[in-house]
């Protein structure tokens, strides 16, 4: 295992990881009595590589998200880099700290929120709990004082604070959970699914409240998200991962570029009397009279549009862009850009030219991650 | 001093989380009541309401059973949650925060078993008294070796629990563990005071540490010697301190495998 030394990435890096893996061992258990009782005498282990060989680097500052299907290494990833796990090889530095070896000091910078777990009293109002974290971080308590009238007044908590949080609503609680994350001013949060099952006025309020965190406080945010919506509107770099590895590593921006650039036509005709103009289009899906077409933005649509007036009449057209979900969704599927740069799915919407500036294969172990600031043209 | 001010917090906050739960309470107050009941009954049956055996009258028994019952009931969750927080994973969420995890359980634990006590203690005295009245013999100036004892044998009830709950490191299902130092304690000590046993099981079980949760407090309260708070007390401390460290090591040892699942 390297070591990465404090100031190896520049004073403005918060987060250095490079080639981190973790490797879990779970026992396995056929089925049937006979297997039952013979891994109780020689029990069998199988190892499952939730994370294989991450590279990455976050400037101070950064609104990043992390995104991933179910079981692609995210909250593992997470859980490395707040040195909750040990990663079984590579090498991290967050704020300097290995977080391995410094957890303890490293809690003191960093503050994290579990979409599914909650670290508040469950029978007591959010206030108990925000005296007891204010003690645990060691504040002074004037000093805790001031601060939860600041976090109060910000995240318009005031009302909630003497009701016992089995009581408050799911969108209430995350704001006050938000809240405890924050009291000993971390550089860095790390917020794992945070809007997971909440309504869309509260998803709003909470990307507000992210969205105010990292403008006034300077506040450096590492997401993990299955919302797209949380990465469109509050993050100006995504991070790709599947099966353990990151498939992509762009600004949103780019991300969104690149796709942007085709269209997707959805038609629909009373009649078609003119078969052969509909050759050669690029036809998602066909049913019936409807269909639904895939187009190169500017002189594509010009062109497609008069060969489908011509091929017959029509009731009914829109033209869309393509849904930040579906991007995102191809890309899993696709493993990544080898899928997109062949684009052999005639179902699928992914493009030919991804315009990212930022790539990293970690299989042929060619693309190293390049992080600077230029993700961060986003917001 | 911060460092200490967080714990006595932490205990602080246990008992306020744990003052809220009033049927808890009445529920228990009134199991505690049902089974001295129970025991006294059964007592005065063997005995005729008469008697006694190696010394010990109804009256006797009843305060033995209340005294042992008293450290039994005022445990806490410890070995539940750290079961819970383990299996499922969650313990992962608490470990991320600048304190030791076994301290804060500790003095989560200990926040829990002071409201319990609170409660217990008062319901204990008071169903004494109605039952069998004033404790034959007593002898006020051995209060204080009570109050040691009952201290010690709540903290090696709490470290026990607390080592049994974190064997799920390893283990997909410790219950069984836990089930048996449940029934050994209640074989030996709790149900019966040891010298209604056979010679040799009591030989033995002075030596293990099952006896030394609720029998000793119990026998110091009702057959009160200097002998025999100079033999129990230091060899409570021992096992006391022993499963402090086991506890210690069984959670480093488990952090280090900690094998979280999701991700």
């Amino acid at each position: 295992m390297t070591t990465l030394r404090d100031g190896e990435a520049g004073n403005n890096t918060v987060i250095v990881a490079r080639d981190l893996r973790k490797v879990f061992r779970t026992k396995i258990k056929k089925e049937g009595f006979t297997q039952s009782v013979k891994s109780l005498v020689k029990p069998e282990y199988r190892e499952i590589e939730a994370v294989h060989g991450i590279s990455l680097e976050v400037p101070r500052g950064e609104l990043i998200a992390f995104l991933g299907p179910n079981g692609a290494g995210k909250s593992t990833t997470i859980k490395m880099l707040t040195g909750i796990l040990n990663a079984t090889s590579g090498s991290m530095l967050v704020l300097g700290l290995d977080p391995g070896k410094q957890r303890k000091s490293l809690s003191f910078r960093i503050g994290s929120v579990f979409g599914q777990k909650s670290q508040l009293w469950f029978h007591l109002p959010p206030m108990d709990s925000f005296r007891l974290l204010g003690a645990i971080y060691e504040m002074d308590s004037k000093l805790l004082d001031k601060r939860i009238d600041e976090i109060v007044e910000l995240f318009e908590i005031g009302e909630l604070m003497d009701i016992p949080v089995r009581k408050l609503s799911l969108g209430q609680r995350m704001r006050c959970e938000f809240a405890a994350s924050i009291l000993h001013k971390p550089e860095i949060i790390f917020l794992d699914e945070p809007t997971i099952g909440l309504d869309v006025l509260v998803k709003q309020k909470i990307r507000e409240l992210i969205t105010r965190l990292n403008k006034e406080e300077k506040t450096t945010i590492f997401l993990t998200s299955h919302d797209i919506g949380d990465v469109e509107h509050l993050c100006s770099r995504a991070v790709i991962i599947n099966h353990g590895k990151i498939v992509m590593d762009s600004s949103v921006k780019a991300l969104k570029y690149g796709y942007l650039k085709k269209k997707v036509i959805d038609v629909k005709f009373a009649a078609i009397s003119n078969h052969t103009m509909l050759e050669g289009l690029n036809i998602l899906k066909r049913k019936g009279l409807s269909m639904k077409l895939e187009v190169d933005e500017g002189d594509g649509i010009q062109e497609v549009m008069l060969r489908l007036m011509q091929a017959g009449s029509i009731v009914d057209v829109t033209i869309s862009d393509i849904p930040m979900e579906k991007i995102i969704g191809d890309i899993y599927t696709d493993k990544g850009l080898e899928g997109i740069n062949s684009n052999t799915h005639t179902d699928s919407y992914a493009g030919t030219d991804m315009d990212t500036d930022r790539y990293t294969d970690t299989d042929t172990g060619t693309g190293s991650t390049t992080a600077g600031n230029s993700g961060g043209e986003g917001e | 001093m911060r460092k200490l001010r967080k714990y006595l917090l932490v205990v602080k906050t246990g008992i306020n989380s744990n003052l809220i739960y009033t049927a808890d309470f009445l529920a228990g107050a009134l199991f505690f009541a049902l089974v001295i009941f129970i025991f006294m009954q059964l007592w005065e049956a063997i005995f005729f309401n008469d008697g006694s055996m190696e010394g010990y009258t109804v009256n006797r028994l009843v305060w033995y059973y209340i005294a042992a019952e008293m450290v039994i009931l005022s445990k806490s969750d410890v070995f539940r949650s750290m079961n819970e927080e383990i299996k499922s994973g969650n313990i992962a969420y608490k470990l991320n925060k600048p304190y030791s995890f076994v301290l804060y359980q500790f003095s989560e634990g200990m926040g829990q078993i002071a409201v319990r006590l609170m409660t217990n203690l008062p319901v204990g005295l008071l169903l004494g008294f109605l039952y069998v009245g004033k404790l034959e013999g007593l002898n006020i100036s051995a209060l204080p070796a009570v109050v040691i004892s009952t201290m010690f044998g709540i903290l090696l009830n709490f470290f026990m629990d607390a080592f049994i709950g974190m064997t799920s490191f390893w283990t997909e299902d410790n219950s069984a563990f836990y089930w048996i130092v449940q029934k050994l304690s209640f074989m030996l000590g709790l149900f019966l005071p040891l010298e209604f046993l056979p010679k040799i099981i009591r030989e033995i079980a002075l030596y293990l540490p099952f006896s030394y949760i609720a029998y000793a407090p119990a026998r110091l309260l009702t057959s009160f010697s200097m002998e025999e708070f100079l033999s129990m007390v230091p060899i409570q401390i021992l096992y006391t301190v022993l499963f402090a460290a086991l506890s210690a090591l069984i959670y480093s040892r488990g952090v280090r495998k900690l094998n979280v699942n999701g991700g």
